[in-house]
């Protein structure tokens, strides 16, 4: 009894003496990576949000400040664009204004006061009511390119009706077998 | 957990050595040894939560890390003698042998290496790890009794292989 309670005692008493072997460095690392998932892939969540926290933020601000800043040229370009077609339009309203002014002038004096004349002036006058109310359009708001061309387009309408007023009183003035070959467009 | 880490490598220094040796004294290889205080750590540290702290830390990691490593064995099959067989015989015969026998801690833990599966969890788990008969019984799923005739018949081996593979003092 006394051998087999030697060894055992020994085995017992000297317990920790035991322990004689180290574990690999590689089992530590191990339970780390497996333990670390955990946190890098929250860190990668993190670093994720941030990136599109910021990227929004930039979206948002680009978004916000640049196409702000184009809008304040633009109000500007349209502004220096409405000045100048504001410009345009005095330009050309004295120059058709003159044109016109001859031209019935001409008129008049060639017809005297006539019924054909009555005609026309009805004309002309229909056209300067739209003339007068695109042009009330254009000062007031809208000086924009295509008004601009909507008030020269009635002005030359009306040159052309009294053109063509002109033309049928000059082929008046021909003789009988010369007005069949002279063809009068209105 | 971020801040947990530290301390985690702080424990894992503190008892990876005594565990390692428990595991590698129960499954009888490194390899086994290592992959079961791997997970054995694994699991402890994201159980730390259901630690309650009425045991000390290192016994009930030592829990962990028995059970994992029995787990491992009996996977491997491991098979125990029968109760009835008692070695009375052999304790009688080395009763008068070797009296005055000092031992040899490297010695005798190759002995211990060289016993059956059976043989060396009982004794070491008696004998070194502090685990009495009935604790030894729970954790392998054998009786009171079983384990008290395996660790003698363990420790009669022991000194066999001593002085016999061993020349050990014999």
């Amino acid at each position: 009894m006394q051998d087999k309670d030697k060894l055992a005692r020994f085995i017992e008493e000297n317990r920790q003496e035991f322990d004689l072997k180290e574990p690999e460095q590689q089992v530590w690392e191990n339970i780390e990576s497996k333990l670390n998932p955990v946190q890098t892939t929250t860190l990668w969540y993190w670093k994720a949000a941030v990136f599109l926290l910021i990227g929004a933020v930039g979206f948002l601000l680009t978004d916000k400040f640049l196409p702000e800043s184009e809008t304040i040229i633009s109000i500007e370009q349209q502004e220096a664009l409405a000045t100048s077609n504001l410009e345009k339009f005095e330009e050309l309203e004295v120059f058709y204004s003159s044109i016109i002014s001859k031209k019935r002038a001409k008129v008049s004096e060639e017809l005297g006061t006539g019924d054909m004349f009555n005609y026309l002036e009805g004309d002309i006058q229909e056209l300067d009511v739209i003339y007068k109310d695109l042009k009330g359009v254009f000062l007031e708001s809208q000086q924009s390119e295509e008004v601009l061309d909507r008030l020269v387009h009635v002005l030359r309408q009306k040159i052309h009706l009294l053109n063509s007023q002109l033309d049928i009183l000059e082929r008046d003035k021909l003789p009988e077998e010369m007005r069949k070959s002279i063809d009068i467009s209105m | 957990m971020t801040g947990d880490s530290s301390a985690q490598y702080e424990l894992y220094k503190l008892y990876s050595k005594a565990m390692y040796n428990t595991c590698l004294r129960i499954t009888a290889s490194e390899m086994d040894a290592e992959d079961v205080l791997q997970d054995s750590f694994l699991s402890a540290f994201r159980n730390l939560k259901n630690y309650k702290g009425t045991a000390a830390f290192g016994s009930w990691l030592k829990r962990i890390v028995v059970n994992n490593a029995i787990n491992l064995v009996k996977k491997r099959r491991l098979d125990f003698e029968s109760v009835d067989d008692i070695g009375q015989f052999d304790d009688r015969a080395s009763e008068t042998e070797h009296r005055d026998i000092t031992y040899d801690v490297a010695i005798v833990n190759e002995g211990i290496s060289r016993l059956p599966n059976g043989y060396r969890l009982v004794l070491t788990l008696y004998l070194i790890e502090g685990y009495d008969h009935k604790e030894i019984g729970d954790v392998l799923g054998i009786t009171e009794s079983t384990s008290k005739s395996q660790f003698n018949r363990s420790k009669k081996r022991l000194k066999e292989i001593l002085r016999e593979e061993l020349q050990y003092a014999g």
